[in-house]
């Protein structure tokens, strides 16, 4: 089995996060999952191009991402619980007041 | 690598990411992701990728969509899903399509990317390969580990800083101040005359 496969299920999943975050137009919760999908997507490429290659950096790459999307998961959904309180919705329409 | 469950998984993985955006309820949204993590673990472990797979099932299912229930929970949302599909980002679409054909075809002309064969040497050196994991992780890539550990502890003051508030009208106590206190200030001499509280 070539790993042609795993870089098409990798692309399909990158490509629904990306979809997710530009045609959600409600629901910011939903907008950060998209972001965990895409960076899902990256992770499947590393973890299998390094299984078929027999190196270890890709999984020390995957770690790295894993962390990464921790913290800002951690960081949105705060960020999310503030705008929460201070508007009583998470809708995205009325992000961009600051705007001008 | 038996290949009828390569293909089991990764349908199930990508339906269930289709599910997270389509959804119309927060909540079904992040069961759904935790069972594309569920399935993509499968997939790695498929492989030989044991420790990815253990990785990300602990750090995803158990910290990561866990936080995403908790917060859903707390908020009240306003549960929309995607009603216009096609209304602005029209260009877009037509670019994001475009690279997904181009790569489809990057992989199938040309052999030299995508042919790497998983076979069993490898996958077995895999096996056995967080020794060599740790070993790169502590030698030669040391300061992206300490990097990390630093976003981590960023991360951590962060979100506490962000969400942490003074309620007011709480009464607490307040150590500076019970030990700067002196009898200069917490004693008064009060001269009471006699009588004076009838005098109304």
């Amino acid at each position: 089995m070539t790993i042609f496969p795993f870089a098409i299920v990798a692309l399909l999943i990158f490509t629904i996060g990306i979809f997710g975050i530009l045609f959600n137009k409600k629901n910011l919760i939903v907008m950060l999952m998209s972001i965990e999908i895409i960076l899902l997507g990256a992770n499947i490429n590393f973890v299998a191009f390094s299984v078929a290659n027999g190196v270890a950096e890709g999984f020390m790459y995957s770690l790295l991402i894993l962390t990464v999307a921790a913290a800002e998961a951690a960081i949105a959904l705060a960020i999310l619980v503030l705008y929460y309180r201070n508007r009583r919705t998470v809708n995205i329409d009325h992000v961009s007041e600051l705007k001008g | 690598m038996n290949e009828i469950l390569f293909y089991l998984f990764s349908g199930l993985a990508v339906f269930s990411c289709l599910m997270v955006i389509l959804s119309s309820n927060a909540v079904n949204s992040i069961l759904f992701l935790v069972f594309a993590y569920l399935n993509v673990s499968a997939l790695f472990v498929s492989i030989g990728a044991d420790f990815a797979a253990m990785i990300l099932m602990v750090v995803y299912v158990g910290a990561v969509a866990v936080l995403f229930l908790f917060v859903v929970m707390m908020l009240d949302t306003d549960y929309g899903s995607i009603k216009k599909l096609f209304h602005d980002h029209s260009p877009m679409i037509l670019l994001i399509l475009g690279f997904f054909i181009f790569f489809i075809l990057i992989g199938y002309f040309d052999d030299s990317v995508f042919n790497t064969q998983f076979n069993g040497e490898k996958l077995e050196y895999i096996g056995e390969s967080i020794r060599d994991v740790g070993y790169i992780l502590y030698t030669e890539y040391v300061l992206y580990f300490q990097l990390s550990g630093m976003i981590l502890l960023l991360a951590m003051i962060g979100a506490i800083a962000l969400t942490l508030r003074a309620r007011e009208g709480v009464r607490k106590q307040d150590m500076v101040k019970q030990v700067e206190r002196s009898p200069d200030e917490a004693l008064k001499n009060v001269k009471i005359t006699p009588g004076a509280a009838l005098k109304d």
